[in-house]
């Protein structure tokens, strides 16, 4: 992808990937299905999480799998109506930028 | 690199932050490599890059910094985390760098219109100036006018053709602090401060030294003093006992209060012994960690 993505998108993304697990889900995961749509490096994730974590958007809590404890991130409501607000925000400019390039022919 | 050796390697670089990120931190690229599975791991250490590079990133992640940069196709970029990059990337650096050029160069071909317009004008002055004062002062402005003109093409020739070998157009360092300057500046500033700072820094370091040794003077007594305790309580025991014959009621009581002491001796000797092993270590990670701040910071700019 050639158009850089800011830390608000990447917030976004981060938040949207975990909402879409009610049960939370883990780093490696999240790390998978965001670069899937973004193409971030894998040590860009962690400060991501942890901000998000700090904010309150997100929350932890431990799990044990396979003999080990394994960290599983969760979306708060503060995160969720953060994520309600990322979404507004994104269909908007998308719009916006889809009509310029389509010529107002998309509604 | 293995995967013990990264976390290890990690580990140590995260030195500095609280014990509480640290842990964080570590827990997540724990988690991460056992879900990567062992044979993803030389992949995953290729992505993530170097320990360095993962530890400069959490350590500006927790001092909120990450917004200076940019998340590209290349995952986050920021000229604080650039290294040596792989082919590809360095490909793409050139390529971008390229672009940059060609942009100054445009903007470098409009100076120059500019100033040659500008040695134009000079020469068309220059010349009034030797029509009108020709039979008085002769050629002085009309040399100037010349100048002006030669000054004109020069400033053409420079900016016209030189943004294509010019290098420093794609960089994007400050131009004209060299190193050469700097370190010429950091012995100049030291010769100045050096009668201040000696001082100082000596008083620091023997400060230190001082509130070590009374630290080590201070867990020293406590462990001499328990020890103490407990050979007093012994000899008050052995006491006890000569006096047993004689004295026997006397003598048990002796030995009784003996046995006490002894034991409350032993014990505060174990716990002095147990503190001080907690303690000093803590404390000299502390001072080594004084000790290596100033090197990191300098590091890290």
């Amino acid at each position: 992808m050639i158009f850089n993505t800011g830390a608000a998108l990447l917030d976004a993304v981060v938040l949207a990937v975990v909402s879409q697990e009610a049960e939370g889900t883990y780093g490696y995961r999240i790390t998978q299905d965001v670069r899937k749509a973004i193409d971030v490096s894998e040590s860009t994730l962690y400060p991501v999480l942890r901000r998000l974590q700090k904010d309150e958007c997100l929350e932890v809590y431990d799990r044990q799998f396979d003999g080990r404890n394994r960290r599983y991130y969760k979306v708060t409501e503060k995160g969720m109506a953060q994520l309600n607000l990322y979404h507004m925000e994104w269909k908007n400019y998308s719009k916006k930028i889809s009509e310029i390039f389509e010529g107002g022919v998309t509604a | 690199m293995s995967r013990e050796v990264f976390m290890e390697r990690l580990e140590s670089l995260l030195a500095e932050i609280t014990v509480e990120e640290r842990a964080e931190a570590l827990q997540y690229y724990a988690d991460y490599f056992a879900d990567a599975g062992p044979e993803n791991e030389a992949k995953v250490i290729g992505e993530l890059g170097s320990p360095e590079r993962v530890a400069a990133m959490i350590k500006a992640g927790l001092k909120g910094s990450m917004e200076d940069g940019a998340f590209t196709e290349h995952g986050y970029r920021d000229e604080r985390f650039e290294e040596k990059a792989s082919p590809a990337m360095q490909k793409q650096k050139e390529e971008s760098q390229k672009k940059a050029q060609n942009r100054y160069s445009y903007q470098g071909q409009e100076t120059a219109g500019y100033q040659g317009a500008s040695g134009y004008t000079g020469a068309d002055g220059g010349q009034k100036g030797t029509a009108g004062d020709a039979s008085r002062t002769g050629n002085p402005y009309g040399n100037h006018g010349y100048e002006n003109n030669t000054y004109g093409n020069y400033g053409n020739a420079a900016y016209g053709n030189s943004p294509y070998d010019n290098p420093s157009y794609g960089k994007k360092d400050p131009p004209w602090t060299s190193r050469g300057l700097k370190i010429l500046l950091v012995v100049l500033i030291l010769l100045v401060a050096a009668p201040v700072v000696l001082p100082i820094a000596g008083a620091c370091i023997l400060g230190i030294l001082g509130l070590v040794c009374a630290a080590f003077g201070l867990f020293l007594g406590l462990v001499i003093t328990a020890g103490a305790v407990a050979v007093a309580g012994f000899s008050i025991v052995c006491v006890g006992i000569t006096k047993l014959i004689a004295i026997p009621a006397m003598a048990l009581l002796t030995i009784g209060i003996g046995i006490l002491i002894f034991v409350i001796g032993l014990v505060a000797t174990a716990a002095a012994i147990r503190l001080c092993t907690m303690i000093c270590p803590a404390m000299f990670r502390f001072l080594v960690g004084i000790c290596r701040k100033p090197f990191q910071r300098k590091a890290r700019v």
